[in-house]
């Protein structure tokens, strides 16, 4: 569960690239991020990480406050940037290990999950090498499998289908639905418009900082022309969140 | 040329940026920023100014020696072959990580422009930082040479182009070997084996060569002086010389600048540097393109682990161990670091043990005593005869300890190595006070390590009382400390984390600076209080030797301080 209370952040002290946000984000559901870019998306998921201060507002992850409590709050989520960044001069299982020990799992639970997410993500047999050597979508599998590796409560994900191949977006998208079946959460931005219809229990739309819409996809549809893909919902919402900025005034 | 100061303006900013990025990233506030760069500027000055200061120290002894000796153009032989061996050595190093292993690199190649262009552009961009410290170490030294000999004004305006000249055809020349050997040998292509080879070559080379000028005639403790013979010739300076035209015209240009003849050396080494940037820019549309590209990234198709390796590999530690492990393996890994870390601080007390030992070996044969100096020396360590001279003894390690911890630049560069990583360090589940102690330890670490050998082992040579080998060891731990942290407390206020290649990590972050150059100034600062607290205690050896250390353990309890209370709020103030 993530609970987001009127969070502001600008980067310049002019304008804000995150614009009195509010959102809930309950157990059990998949919820996607939408925006266009520099709508504000990963400045959100990395408030909500503990990777950039808030303003103003206040965030809540699985209960605990992320400037109060970050500690708690940090080994409750787990976190995918959607720039697979890895120590390039460590090896992949050296990179797991690292995690496993961060995270303090123990070795029986480790070695098992290490076997299954390597497995499943086709990781396993490059794990002796140096991750300088990976390709992008294999930085990003590793990183996934980092991150999945302590089993956290909530997921937080930041466009965690690029780069990946068929194979593991299928694997991942499918991982997901299983974690919010269980009832935990999944927070995740894209670009993808047909990934968020098809995976998404609710979605909100972002531009300029602004929360646009908060809803199911039904939602969406009755709002606008019934029948419309995601596709042309986007571009109509953020077509008018563009005229509204424009013409300065109005708003959703 | 249009071209190429198009593709200036994004290298220039990369280059400024590699001495101010740091601040940017600490906070987007503009308040903040304001305030950053402006420590930034008076840090800068300071040590900038405490350099200079050195150098002219520098030039002012050399000269007054060569004065005595009658041979004052000496000294510019000195700083012709000084300079060009400073170029030698950094220009490997520079232009490696410049020329092929910025991330920026491939957008430049996609772009229509002549590879010369690319090539000059990046030569520029990889040649200024370099000159830098050469005519940090020399110019200053120059003029205040100029000076004291009386030199005419056409002296000191030809010092510039003279720094230039002596500098930039050198690192010319290395740039061409460095972009033969990517282009044609394999070897060369695993960047990181490549980069971490040429780096110990230069370093061992320069080293080999201060420990051979050190060994040779005699030496007043002025840096290059024992290369001067009584009458102030330099037989090993000038026969270099003879291998480095644009130096040796340089070097006439300055020593004739009082006639019209200096017009003709100096337009002499201009067309050397000219001629060799000519077969540069020639050479590099055939070398460096190609050798870019057919780069590849280190590493061999490893085997698969076997269950057993597996969990052996997984087997779970402490995060304060993982993450030191973790600092280690990257230190050891990384050529960048591996050579400004773990090398540096190993090889310069090794080289400086090194020289005392040569040299008291040749002082006992050669010294021409009707007695044996170490065994002098042993006699006042093996007795109470040391305790005598307690400040000179603390005085000494502190000097000492400050210096080689100076040169390990493990701590200093703790944060900045992170990179963008630093985004692990937020995100991890683990106390800051943890994760600070676990940065802090390899530097503090090498430090004991170094320290404690050190102590031991002159102990036992000097056959002294473990008193004095403890005394030697609290008192350069104490020190080295120092160092360590203070340079560490800068890394944590002024962290660089947006570099582009690893270099910068390491070289050009403030606390890079405070730990290189800083350590003069404390240097001087423990040298101070020694002779102020000797003249106030009327030469009393131990309250002397105490108020030392007592001022060397003040400093390392404030800065503990400082970094406790700068840990506590660093993961706020830095943005990532």
């Amino acid at each position: 569960m993530i609970e987001i209370k009127n969070v502001s952040k600008s980067y310049d002290g002019v304008r804000n690239a995150v614009d009195d946000l509010t959102l809930d984000i309950k157990d059990g559901e998949i919820f996607g991020f939408l925006g266009p870019n520099g709508a504000g998306k990963t400045t959100t998921l990395k408030m909500i990480t503990g990777l950039l201060s808030l303003d103003s507002g206040s965030i809540n992850v699985n209960g605990y406050d992320i400037e109060q409590s970050p500690l708690e709050a940090k080994r409750r989520f787990a976190f995918v940037p959607d720039n697979p960044e890895v120590f390039l001069r460590l090896k992949g299982i050296e990179y797991l290990r690292f995690i496993g020990d961060i995270y303090g799992i123990d070795g029986p639970t480790r070695e098992s999950r290490v076997e299954h997410l390597t497995h499943r993500f086709g990781i396993h047999d490059v794990l002796n090498q140096m991750t300088k050597t990976y390709s992008h979508g294999m930085r990003q599998k590793l990183i996934l499998v980092g991150a999945l590796l302590h089993d956290p409560e909530t997921w937080i994900l930041d466009e965690p289908m690029t780069g990946l191949d068929p194979s593991s977006s299928f694997q991942l998208k499918q991982m997901m639905r299983e974690h919010a079946d269980a009832g935990k959460t999944v927070l995740f931005s894209t670009h993808v418009l047909e990934v968020a219809e098809k995976v998404c229990d609710r979605l909100s739309v972002i531009d300029d900082g602004k929360l646009l819409f908060v809803g199911t996809m039904d939602q969406l549809k009755s709002r606008y022309t019934a029948n419309s893909s995601l596709e042309s919902l986007f571009l109509e919402l953020v077509g008018q969140s563009e005229r509204t900025a424009t013409s300065g005034n109005g708003t959703w | 040329m249009r071209h190429y100061l198009i593709l200036m303006r994004p290298l220039w900013q990369e280059m400024i940026a590699g001495f101010g990025q740091g601040f940017a990233k600490i906070s987007h506030k503009k308040k903040k920023k304001t305030r950053s760069k402006g420590a930034s500027i008076a840090l800068y000055t300071f040590t900038l100014g405490i350099l200079t200061v050195y150098s002219v120290l520098y030039g002012v002894g050399t000269t007054e020696m060569l004065v005595q000796m009658g041979n004052v153009d000496s000294f510019l032989h000195l700083v012709a072959v000084g300079a060009p061996g400073m170029t030698l050595l950094f220009g490997v190093m520079q232009a490696i990580p410049i020329l092929y292993h910025e991330s920026s690199i491939e957008s430049l190649l996609v772009l229509p422009v002549k590879p010369s262009v690319i090539i000059a552009g990046k030569v520029t961009q990889a040649f200024i930082p370099m000159l830098l410290l050469p005519m940090l170490l020399f110019f200053p030294a120059l003029i205040a040479h100029g000076v004291i000999t009386g030199r005419p004004w056409a002296f000191f305006i030809q010092t510039i182009p003279f720094m230039i000249f002596v500098t930039f055809a050198p690192f010319a020349l290395i740039t061409i070997f460095v972009m033969i050997l990517m282009r044609y040998t394999k070897f060369a292509r695993d960047k990181d084996r490549f980069q971490m080879v040429t780096s110990i070559i230069a370093i061992v080379l320069v080293l080999g060569f201060v420990f051979y000028s050190s060994t040779q005639g005699s030496d007043n403790g002025i840096p290059g002086s024992s290369m001067f013979l009584p009458d102030g010739s330099a037989p090993a300076l000038q026969g270099a010389l003879r291998f480095m035209p644009a130096s040796a015209l340089g070097t006439l240009m300055l020593a004739r600048a009082d006639s019209w003849h200096t017009l003709l050396y100096g337009l002499g080494a201009f067309a050397i540097n000219a001629a060799i940037f000519g077969v540069l820019l020639l050479l590099s549309s055939r070398l460096y393109i190609p050798g870019v590209l057919g780069m590849k990234a280190a590493g061999k198709q490893a085997k698969s682990l076997t269950l057993k390796q597996q969990t052996r590999a997984l087997a779970p530690q402490s995060a304060y161990r993982s993450i030191v492990s973790k600092e280690w393996k990257l230190l050891l890994r990384t050529p960048a670091f591996f050579t400004q870390t773990v090398l540096s601080a190993t090889l310069l007390p090794v080289m400086m043990i090194g020289i005392i030992i040569f040299t008291l070996i040749r002082m006992e044969k050669t010294g021409g005593f009707d007695f044996s100096l170490i065994a002098l020396i042993r006699l006042w360590a093996g007795t109470d005869l040391w305790k005598e001279s307690l400040w000179i003894i603390v005085m000494v390690a502190s000097g000492a300890a400050a210096l080689f911890s100076g040169t390990n630049m493990m701590s200093s560069t703790a944060i900045s190595r992170q990179g963008e990583l630093f985004s692990y360090s937020k995100l991890m589940p683990v106390p800051i006070h943890i994760q600070v102690f676990a940065w802090l330890t390899p530097g503090l670490t090498t430090m004991t390590v170094i320290w404690l050998i050190l102590s031991v082992s002159s102990t036992l040579f000097l056959h002294a009382s473990w008193m004095f080998g403890l005394l030697i060891f609290v008192t350069a731990w104490v020190n080295a400390f120092v160092i360590q942290i203070v340079s560490f407390y800068a890394d944590m206020v002024f962290p660089v984390l947006d570099w582009t290649n690893e270099i910068q990590a390491v070289k050009n972050t403030r606390g890079a600076m405070v730990s290189s150059l800083g350590m003069f100034v404390y240097i001087g600062f423990v040298i101070g209080v020694g002779f102020l607290a000797h003249a106030l205690a009327g030469g009393h050896s131990l309250v002397t030797a105490a108020s030392m250390f007592l001022f060397a353990l003040t400093i390392a309890i404030i800065a503990t301080f400082l970094v406790t209370q700068r840990a506590r709020k660093m993961f706020n103030v830095i943005d990532i």
